[in-house]
């Protein structure tokens, strides 16, 4: 321990004697874990459990339905979204513990108008039914969700998040009050946390209301306009819940004497993220985020190699001293590794800061920076990030093992090239 | 001199060998980055055949069924045509609107829909092309040329639809259309068919226009169609038709956006229909590009492409700032003998340089392997490679792979020589005694 201090404290003086080259090597660190870090939040908001999705560890998605006629000579096909018909017969199945549809919005998350008497505001309204809120683990912060019985009877009852009740109500205490959109009037019967406009386009919303206060009905037997999503009781009953859903449509398909239907799915809840249309592509999607990680690692780690390389040559005749009075090259190859680490941690506090910074004035558009094609952004009146998302030991913990992987990668082949040496040509390099 | 620069890299063969490294990664990086980020930036460059500026699109709605405002007695075919009718007329009659026009459906540039379809030149249909059909409601002075101020590709004079449009069942095509179908532009007059052989006269041809801003110029065609050449009342007026129009040019947009906001927003409820406001034509635009991911790779390629250049710019810092003071001495016996401050920074430079330009030649090669194997960045919105104009240097293999890998070099090489430029004048900086006193 004594020794890891003194190579700490002369790492320091180091430091100190060469800002330029310090600052350099700090900044070029910094920039590498900034950008990983950066991809680390991403992949960290995209699928680990956050608010309000924290069962996303066992939830599977249905968003597409395709059909096509039994009738061996037509070629007719149809995909669409599935429909609520298709989400009753879901929650029949034993190993179900909840499900619930969500009505799609083929045409992104449109803000319409919400108003009171004295003020009106866009919002992000989300049409779903009871189970969605088994499904999803929101925070009530007064009142209740609609049930089943609010369904039913068409109830105009709606929950409401806690930024949009302060910006129409000027408070959260909204209860029983009324709401006029799109020339309707609602009353609040449940305020929730905010969530996090970058959150799953079936969670983010300010305003979620029965599917059925809608005009709009479903279009077939299995076509409609609802996306599903399905908790399992358990994360090891996934299987089970596919392979009962899988007997369900084979059953329906056997009864149904014109079509066939064939769902888009289930897929876990992370394999949904990578599926566009029929194609599913989880396995070249991960490659390419490892394409990513390996040139935002390689690239610097090179340039830290090379001012490293530099560097030791400067420092042989240190080196050689310390060798002839009997220092082994596991003992300098730890020095110089520690010395490093130091400056990678210096780095490592100066690519948070960057990180932070990026994702904040990004904040609208970062989380999809890695999307090809369409994007669905959402708007709310909520915030876009929450603070789960940014400090949380997991992010901590990758960027100490980022900042490790890049001391090392970076550090040991320059080293242990120029510990390869002799004591009399490191005394004298330039011989 | 060279020679002496030959020899110094090679004799630094340890310490160049990683900024080589370096420098290659990047190389082929760039290479991968720039290359979507410049077909981007060349595609959005392209004149879009149209005037943006000024244009509006004015965003109606209807109340649902189950509103309590809802009005039944309102809602019937014969009754919501006269109610849309009506409101076509009150804009039309605004004194800041110059023209206008009434797409059928989303029939309007940055839309995001598509309406495709074929055109042939014989009846053998077999010269053909595939382009987006822009259908519009001719009535009421509804004049989709004059609104998006197209030009005609021969006379380059603003277009205007012809009145006997509908009744003659006439078909205004652009440039890269009547190329495809004739190749030649003087169409005026000339028929062409669809896939059922019904005949269409050419009205006109139109410089190439484009649906979205980071799209090349699609084959265009503004036609009449039987099921739009009138307005037909329908429950979804406000989706199957959408009114867009350009204000006069000595309009102050501005003043207009907040006269309509407050005063003729309100003036525009028919029975169920209300309007919700109007968007400007290049926020749409903008909104577009946002939706269908194009600000999102421009943003993505150029954060990846200033992280690269940023390392190879620290990188160079670094290495020869410790070059340069290993180095000192040297520098300080030439410095004596009077070599200028230039004469040894350019040495340094030309180490740089030489180091830059060999790792260029080598993720040049690579790249010309990669794309050989995966392709160039490809324009997704062409159907057909023969839709591509080869006067557009990104359409041209050759002419993409040198501009793409000029590019990078120039980039990488400015990059480097100013990283190296920086430490090295500031050794030269230092009086050659001083350098000398260390020896």
């Amino acid at each position: 321990m004594n020794k890891i201090t003194l190579y700490l404290k002369q790492a320091w003086m180091m430091i100190r004697q060469n800002k330029l080259f310090s600052s350099i090597y700090i900044t070029g660190t910094g920039l590498s874990i900034a950008l990983t870090m950066t991809l680390f939040v991403i992949l960290y908001i995209k699928f680990a459990p956050l608010y309000p999705e924290y069962k996303r560890d066992r939830t599977l998605i249905i968003d597409s339905v395709e059909k096509t006629e039994k009738d061996s000579t037509s070629n007719n096909y149809w995909q669409s979204t599935p429909n609520f018909s298709l989400v009753s017969m879901i929650c029949q199945l034993p190993s179900v513990d909840a499900v619930t549809g969500v009505k799609a919005d083929y045409w992104g998350l449109s803000r319409i108008e919400a108003s009171t008497l004295h003020t009106s505001t866009p919002i992000v309204l989300k049409h779903t039914d009871a189970g969605y809120w088994k499904v999803y683990d929101f925070e009530f912060i007064d009142g209740r969700p609609y049930n089943d019985s609010d369904i039913q009877s068409k109830s105009k009852n709606v929950v409401v998040s806690q930024s949009c009740a302060k910006r129409l109500f000027m408070t959260e205490d909204v209860i029983n009050k009324t709401i006029e959109i799109s020339g309707s009037e609602y009353e609040i019967i449940g305020v929730v946390k905010d969530v996090a406009a970058v959150m799953d386009n079936k969670t983010v919303a300010d305003v979620w209301a029965p599917f059925s206060t809608t005009e709009y009905t479903d279009i077939d037997d299995l076509l409609g306009d609802c996306e599903i999503a399905i908790t399992a009781k358990s994360d090891n009953e996934i299987d089970a819940v596919k392979a009962e859903i899988a007997e369900m449509m084979h059953k329906y398909n056997q009864h149904d004497k014109l079509f066939n239907y064939q769902l888009l799915g289930p897929d876990t809840y992370w394999a949904s993220q990578f599926r566009f249309g029929k194609i599913l592509n989880e396995k070249d999607e991960l490659l390419k985020y490892g394409y990513i990680l390996f040139a935002l690692l390689i690239i610097p780690a090179l340039n830290l190699s090379g001012m490293i390389s530099s560097r030791m040559n400067k420092r042989l005749p240190e080196l050689g001293i310390r060798k002839t009075y009997g220092a082994t090259n596991r003992q300098l190859l730890s020095q110089i590794l520690w010395e490093n680490f130091l400056l990678t941690i210096f780095g490592g506090f100066v690519g948070i800061i960057i990180c932070y910074a990026i994702l904040l004035c990004g904040s609208s558009w970062i989380t999809n920076i890695l999307h090809n094609g369409f994007i669905e952004s959402t708007q709310l009146l909520s915030d876009n990030l929450s603070i789960e998302m940014l400090f949380n030991w997991w992010v901590f913990a990758a960027v100490l093992a980022i900042c490790f992987i890049l001391n090392i990668i970076s550090a040991l082949i320059p080293a242990s090239i120029s510990l390869r040496q002799t004591i009399i040509n490191s005394l004298n390099p330039k011989q | 001199m060279f020679r002496t620069t030959l020899k110094q890299i090679w004799n630094q063969r340890r310490q160049n060998g990683w900024i080589f490294f370096e420098l290659l990664f990047v190389g082929i990086f760039l290479w991968i980055v720039l290359d979507p980020l410049c077909v981007q930036i060349a595609n959005k460059n392209i004149d879009r055949g149209y005037e943006q500026d000024g244009i509006y699109i004015l965003k109606m709605n209807k109340i649902p069924r189950t509103s309590h405002k809802y009005s039944t007695e309102m809602d019937n075919d014969s009754l919501v045509r006269l109610q849309f009718l009506d409101i076509i007329r009150e804009m039309r009659n605004l004194p800041e609107i110059e023209s206008f026009a009434i797409a059928y459906g989303m029939a309007y540039a940055n839309s995001g829909s598509f309406s495709g379809g074929e055109l042939f030149a014989d009846t053998a249909l077999s010269k053909r092309t595939h382009l987006q059909f822009y259908h519009f409601v001719p009535v009421e002075g509804s004049d989709i040329l004059k609104t998006y101020r197209l030009k005609d590709v021969n006379s380059g004079a603003t277009m205007t639809i012809a009145p006997d449009f509908a009744s003659r069942n006439l078909i205004y095509i652009s440039e890269n259309s009547a190329k495809m179908l004739y190749g030649r532009t003087d169409v005026v007059g000339e028929k062409c068919y669809d896939y059922k052989k019904d005949v269409r006269e050419i009205a006109g041809v139109f410089k190439d226009f484009k649906d979205r801003d980071y799209n090349q110029p699609y084959p265009t065609a503004f036609a009449s169609a039987s099921f739009c050449n009138d307005i037909e009342g329908n429950f979804y007026m406000h989706w199957s038709y959408t009114f867009t129009f350009r204000v006069k040019d000595e309009v102050d947009q501005a003043k207009f956006e907040k006269r309509f906001e407050e005063e003729i927003k309100l003036k525009l409820s028919r029975g169920n229909y209300y309007c919700l406001g109007i968007e400007r034509f290049d926020i749409a635009a903008l909104n577009m590009a946002e939706v269908f991911g194009e600000l999102n790779s421009t943003r993505r390629n150029t954060i990846f492409a200033i992280f690269g250049l940023m390392c190879v710019f620290l990188g160079m810092v670094g290495t020869f700032w410790v070059r340069a003071n290993a180095r000192r001495q040297e520098i300080g016996v030439m410095r004596s003998i009077g070599a200028s401050k230039w004469r040894i920074s350019s040495q340094f430079l030309t180490e740089s340089a030489i180091l830059v330009s060999v790792a260029v030649i080598f993720s040049t090669i690579i790249m010309a392997h990669y794309v050989y194997t995966n392709n160039f960045f490809a324009n997704v919105n062409m159907l057909s490679k023969d839709m591509l104009n080869p006067e557009y240097w990104q359409n041209n293999p050759i002419t993409h792979f040198s501009v793409i890998s000029i590019i990078v070099y120039l980039v990488l090489l400015v990059t480097s020589l100013i990283g190296t430029l920086i430490p090295v004048s500031r050794a030269t900086r230092e009086l050659p005694a001083e350098a000398l006193h260390d020896e």
